[in-house]
């Protein structure tokens, strides 16, 4: 992978778009009005939910490439899942972190044990999980950790609805469309933002995966030229 | 039933058809957050994305660090094939 390549310069137009953004989204959050009711702390909002959007989109993408690795045995399926997974657990983390520190002067409390917040953390802990599984379990890891990943793909949708169908302290999925159109834009922004940054990422994290992939073939390879026919 | 016990039916009843105008009379004081301290939101606000550009800083690192053992894994393994003389398939 030398330098001057096509995904090299894509990769660092990504990564300069991402830079910028993550610089600018202060001052764009600067730039909405204060919600009346919690005042400076709903600022969190407009970073807490773009990492909520990639923590579905982490499980999302890894549940579909560990299908086509589960049906079509595809290598790069595979590593495709792996990553994302990766990015579910980063974003995942940042969700986890971010809500309490909002909770704590939006409700007096850094954690309650309702159906948004746990299911939330049950997602978290699913991938999680998925890369204990494809670290420590052994030579069916691969499929063990795929099969993981469906089962976090189902959980993910029953987070997202859970504020609307049982009773939570956490404020339900209308929050967005029900905001001033300022705030909208602002997440919506913030949103994109962070969509760039995950691109970039798993980009990244991708090209670290093929290169491991093309060290082993090339070991593989060597010791069979080396030995000789 | 004998005179005393006429009054206390009569107190009695009286306090039951009371009880209800007394609690409809009841004037609740509005009390703006009364158990919990302000907190100062700007410290939580910098600290929820302090950690997030800290938790992708620590990523990319990972990442990159990786990236660049593999690498030198790579060059090295192909500097040694090509000083063997014999070059692999892949």
């Amino acid at each position: 992978m030398s330098a001057g390549r096509p995904s090299d310069f894509r990769l660092v137009a990504g990564a300069a778009v991402a830079a910028l953004g993550f610089l600018g989204i202060p001052f764009l959050i600067a730039a909405t009005p204060i919600e009346p009711v919690m005042g400076i702390v709903q600022k969190i909002f407009y970073f807490h939910v773009p990492c909520a959007y990639l923590l579905f989109l982490s499980t999302f993408v890894c549940a579909g490439a560990s299908i086509a690795y589960l049906f079509k045995g595809s290598e790069g399926g595979d590593r495709l899942a792996l990553c994302s997974a990766e990015l579910g657990v980063l974003f995942g983390l940042c969700v986890l972190v971010t809500g309490p520190l909002w909770a704590r002067v939006a409700w007096g409390v850094y954690w309650q044990w309702d159906a948004r917040l746990t299911s939330a953390l049950l997602l978290w802990l699913m991938l999680v999980g998925y890369l204990l599984a494809r670290r420590y379990g052994g030579p069916a890891a691969k499929r063990l950790a795929a099969g993981l990943a469906l089962f976090a793909a189902v959980d993910a949708p029953l987070v997202y609805v859970s504020v609307n169908v049982w009773r939570t302290i956490h404020p339900n999925t209308s929050v967005i469309t029900q905001s001033v159109p300022e705030m909208k834009l602002a997440v919506r922004l913030a949103a994109l933002l962070f969509l760039v940054l995950w691109g970039v990422l798993l980009a990244l994290r991708l090209r670290l995966e093929r290169a491991r992939a093309a060290l082993g073939e090339l070991e593989l390879a060597c010791e069979d030229a080396l030995e000789g026919p | 039933m004998n005179h005393k016990h006429r009054l206390h039916s009569v107190v009695c009843a009286l306090v039951v058809a009371l009880a209800p105008a007394l609690a409809l009379g009841q004037q609740y004081e509005k009390i703006d957050d009364p158990i919990r301290p302000r907190l100062s939101p700007s410290p939580f606000v910098l600290g929820a994305y302090g950690f997030i550009w800290a938790a992708v800083l620590v990523y990319v690192v990972f990442v990159a660090k990786g990236l660049a053992r593999v690498r030198g894994e790579l060059d090295s393994l192909r500097t040694k094939v090509d000083r063997e003389g014999k070059k692999p398939t892949a």
